[in-house]
């Protein structure tokens, strides 16, 4: 019996190290969620063709989603080691590295089969005739994805209608003929064009084409005017419109316009209408250069009239005037003289005041410092007393110190007398007195003597004492009648400044007899007197001022005339004046007046006018010609591209038919297909439900077609009479639709995997009961006996019964984590 | 292996009478081949959009 012996992965989805698990017999794989039980399942199925179910779409096309994210290396490298029906030894290889450049890879195969190599198409081509299934089949009857199951279990009408197309194989024309439906797009087109062509349609209504009688009519009339045969062409037309141009360029030049560049030739009727539009605003610039011409002359008429008038006017004026201003000459001098005598006793009386104002104003200041001198001296002598009471008092402390000095010169003596009676005394020492004889104590009398003489010493001190405090009195008395002296000194010294300050006064006023107080009465006396004198000179000023104006406008006058005649000579080209100059001007303005009636002549342009107006009569007949040519051809393209719309929309719906017929053909062929297939495993698949689910009421179970665009299908289980019915989405649980997906794949598998008997399951007991576990692990077990069987599962207790069922022939690996390294499987 | 689909074409060309439509499904078979469902869906666009083009 063909199976895999070994698989060995590295870098490969979740497995980044390398891992080699021998797989001689059955295998069960457990562990928790995410260990690595799935990825182990896919590198059988990538080993064998490259690709994994489901593993398509934008993100898978991003990222290379084989190839582990976290190896070091990023290679993925899958290797299966199996024996074909025959017993041959097979080793299949398979790697991808990621591209430089991009996220997604490139793989390649290898397969050696009895020491014959081969890779990449032929390796592939060996491998599906081995297994004998392509991977489309692959998946439908070996290997039984979660997914799979999970979206049988969960999914749509539509969902569970492609899970049996998956399970019966015709997965692929469903995807085939569900593409073929181009309705909606090729009914917006059609929908586009037939707008397009309601457009050009109504382009074609407004297209009202004159015929070539109303033509032939419009021709005859402009005959009838008088234009020739000749005239009615765009030539002739061109010839015309060119004459004007030439005879616009001469009026220019009067008209002082700006001359225009020469007209383009006429080669359509556009050209024609450009060039007949400039010239017709070339006639109106000519009469607005006209107009401007007419304003220019009239403005100049004008002005040397104002001129003139100016200048007349100027000339009354002065001679008005002349008289007068002599006169106020006169007057000015006057009044100047009157002025300037005036300012000089102005000036007379200022001088005078400004000389007694400093002479005034410092014997004021002194006449101050005197009253503070004198009243710093009744200060002093209220203090001190006066001369006479100090000169007293030093005299009586002269004559006390004189007897005090007597009496220090009397107790000089006695103290000399006492000191030699005590040394003689002591040094004698007699008994008796020398004088009196009388008996004498030495000691007594030495006694006696040294009080007597101490008594004398302190009076002695206390007279020398008295004399030196006399002394100081006298020094003070001295030091007060000296600064007496001085102050009598210094207010007599001011009293003298004074009375010389007062002697200036008297000088400048020519009198003796002023007091100071005169003075400042004069002063005041001249300010008044000068201030009158300002105004009367002020006065005579104005009156001046004004005189001088009236000069000084005569002057200017003068002067205006002056230039007013220069003016008038420079216009007239004349060296003429006053009633000489006015007739020559008379005469100058002759020749503008007579260039006005010429420009207000408005014929010359007006005719021009009249022929470009019947140019434009002719124009439009030109044009008319023109338009029906145009629209005749334009008629004809519009209906071309009508024409054209018509077909394209044919070819759409023809397109449209034909997508629908081959969508029906297919739809029939697949439906035919799968009633086939259907009655082929119907019993199989009925005997695996009931092997399976067991299900107590419903016994039967079919796969019958719901509607056939698109086609869906619905499983209906009934009793065993066949006579009460259920849809199994509405009244089964998902358990039992798991169990149910799971009988159809097991009748699938025993139909078809004939070269290769091999069961691949990923979590297949998704929501089971222990009692439905059971009953799937027992069929597991008997389809064991003939089949490998590879089982992933993270439901311990399903692996359990799986292991004691099965009994013999069958491994369990263990994945505790993804990242395990090498785990190894235990025998049962 | 030969698929399904490389024998549609010969299951079903009796049952197209016209040329034309047997050539565009053999046509869209093959584009299948290419990237499946999504390539005749691009085919069949590029048809619509030739035919309904602008007119020259």
């Amino acid at each position: 019996m063909a199976s895999i012996t070994k698989i060995t992965l590295k870098g490969f989805r979740g497995a980044n190290k390398l891992l080699e698990i021998p797989v001689s017999d059955s295998l069960v794989i457990s562990g928790p969620t995410g260990s690595g039980k799935t990825t182990l399942l896919q590198a059988i199925e990538w080993g064998l063709y490259g690709k994994i179910l489901g593993f398509t779409g934008p993100g898978f096309t991003d990222e290379d989603a084989y190839i582990n994210i976290f190896a070091d290396e990023r290679y993925a490298l899958v290797t299966l080691d199996f024996i074909d029906k025959d017993g041959t030894q097979i080793s299949l290889q398979r790697e991808r590295k990621e591209a430089a450049k991009s996220t997604v890879g490139k793989t390649n195969v290898k397969l050696t089969i009895n020491g014959s190599s081969y890779t990449g198409d032929e390796a592939q081509k060996q491998i599906e005739e081995l297994i004998g299934l392509d991977h489309e089949k692959f998946v439908q009857a070996l290997f039984l994805h979660q997914e799979t199951i999970r979206r049988f279990v969960e999914g749509k009408p539509q969902d569970r209608s492609a899970i049996i197309d998956q399970l019966l194989g015709t997965t692929q024309i469903r995807e085939f003929t569900e593409s073929l439906d181009p309705k909606r797009k090729i009914g917006t087109e059609i929908k586009a064009l037939k707008i397009t062509k309601d457009r050009l349609e109504g382009e074609q209504t407004m297209i009202e084409v004159d015929s070539q009688e109303q033509l032939d009519e419009q021709r005859d009339k402009l005959l009838a005017q008088g234009f020739k045969k000749d005239d009615l062409t765009l030539v002739s037309l061109e010839t015309k419109v060119h004459q004007i141009f030439i005879e616009i360029t001469k009026l220019a030049k009067t008209y002082n316009a700006t001359p225009s560049p020469t007209p383009k030739k006429f080669k359509t009727t556009d050209d024609a209408k450009t060039v007949m539009d400039c010239v017709d605003s070339k006639l109106r610039d000519l009469d607005r250069s006209r107009g401007e011409c007419i304003t220019k002359y009239t403005e100049e008429i004008v002005r040397i009239q104002e001129l003139v008038k100016q200048y007349d006017e100027a000339v009354k004026e002065l001679s008005k005037e002349q008289k007068p201003q002599e006169d106020i000459e006169k007057e000015i001098k006057k009044l100047q003289g009157k002025q300037s005598d005036l300012e000089k006793q102005q000036n007379l009386l200022k001088e005078q005041a400004n000389n007694l104002e400093p002479h005034v104003s410092e014997h004021q200041r002194l006449t101050q410092l005197i009253e503070q001198q004198e009243k710093k001296l009744q200060n002093f002598e209220n203090k001190n007393g006066d001369l006479k009471a100090l000169q007293k008092k030093k005299k009586e402390n002269t004559q006390e110190i004189e007897e005090f000095t007597k009496e220090l010169k009397k107790a000089g003596t006695l103290a000399q007398i006492l000191t030699s009676a005590h040394s003689y005394i002591s040094v004698t020492v007699p008994t008796s007195c020398p004088v009196c004889e009388q008996d004498i104590d030495p000691k007594v009398i030495l006694t006696q003597l040294e009080e007597e003489n101490k008594r004398r010493g302190n009076q002695l001190q206390q007279k020398q004492a008295n004399v030196s405090s006399l002394v100081g009195k006298n020094n003070q008395l001295d030091s007060l009648l000296s600064e007496l002296d001085n102050l009598l000194k210094e207010l007599k010294s001011q009293q003298e400044t004074a009375n010389g300050k007062l002697k200036q006064i008297q000088k400048i006023l020519g009198r003796d007899d002023v007091i100071a107080e005169d003075g400042v009465n004069q002063i005041e006396k001249n300010r008044k007197s000068a201030e009158a004198l300002e105004g009367k000179i002020k006065m005579l000023k104005d009156e001046i001022w004004r005189l001088e104006q009236k000069r000084d406008g005569i002057q200017r006058l003068d002067d205006t005339l002056r230039q007013l005649e220069r003016n008038l000579q420079k216009e007239l080209s004349v060296k003429l004046i006053k009633q000489n100059l006015i007739k020559a001007t008379e005469q100058y303005l002759q020749e503008p007046k007579l260039k006005i009636v010429q420009l207000e002549d408005i014929e010359p342009i007006d005719g021009l006018r009249k022929q470009l107006k019947a140019l434009m009569i002719i124009f439009n007949y030109v044009k008319n010609v023109e338009v029906f040519g145009n629209r005749r051809d334009k008629k004809s393209l519009l209906e071309q591209r009508m024409d054209f719309i018509d077909q394209q929309v044919i070819d759409l719906e023809e397109l449209e038919a034909t997508l629908l017929t081959l969508r029906n053909v297919l739809s029939e062929h697949q439906g035919s297909l799968t009633m086939q297939a259907l009655g082929e495993f119907q019993t199989s698949i009925e005997d695996y439900y009931n092997q399976v689910l067991g299900h107590p009421y419903f016994q039967k179970i079919r796969i019958e077609s719901l509607s056939t665009e698109p086609i869906t299908y619905d499983i209906i289980a009934s009793d065993e009479g066949g006579l009460v019915k259920t849809h199994i989405n509405t009244r089964f649980s998902t358990a039992q639709i798991n169990a149910t997906a799971l009988a159809i794949f097991f009748a699938v598998n025993q139909k078809l995997a004939e070269n290769f008997p091999l069961i691949i399951l990923d979590d297949p007991t998704q929501n089971m009961d222990q009692a439905h576990q059971e009953a799937l692990a027992q069929t597991l077990a008997a389809l064991a006996k003939k089949r490998q069987i590879l089982i992933a599962s993270h439901n311990e207790q399903f692996v359990q019964l799986i292991l004691s069922c099965v009994k013999t022939k069958i491994n369990h690996l263990i994945m505790d984590q993804w990242i395990a390294d090498d785990p190894k499987p235990t025998k049962n | 292996m030969t698929s399904v689909l490389d024998q549609l074409f010969e299951l079903l060309k009796d049952e197209i009478p016209r040329k034309q439509d047997q050539k565009l499904l053999k046509q869209l078979l093959a584009e299948f081949k290419k990237d499946g469902a999504n390539s005749v869906k691009q085919a069949i666009s590029e048809l619509i959009e030739k035919i309904a083009g602008e007119s020259p």
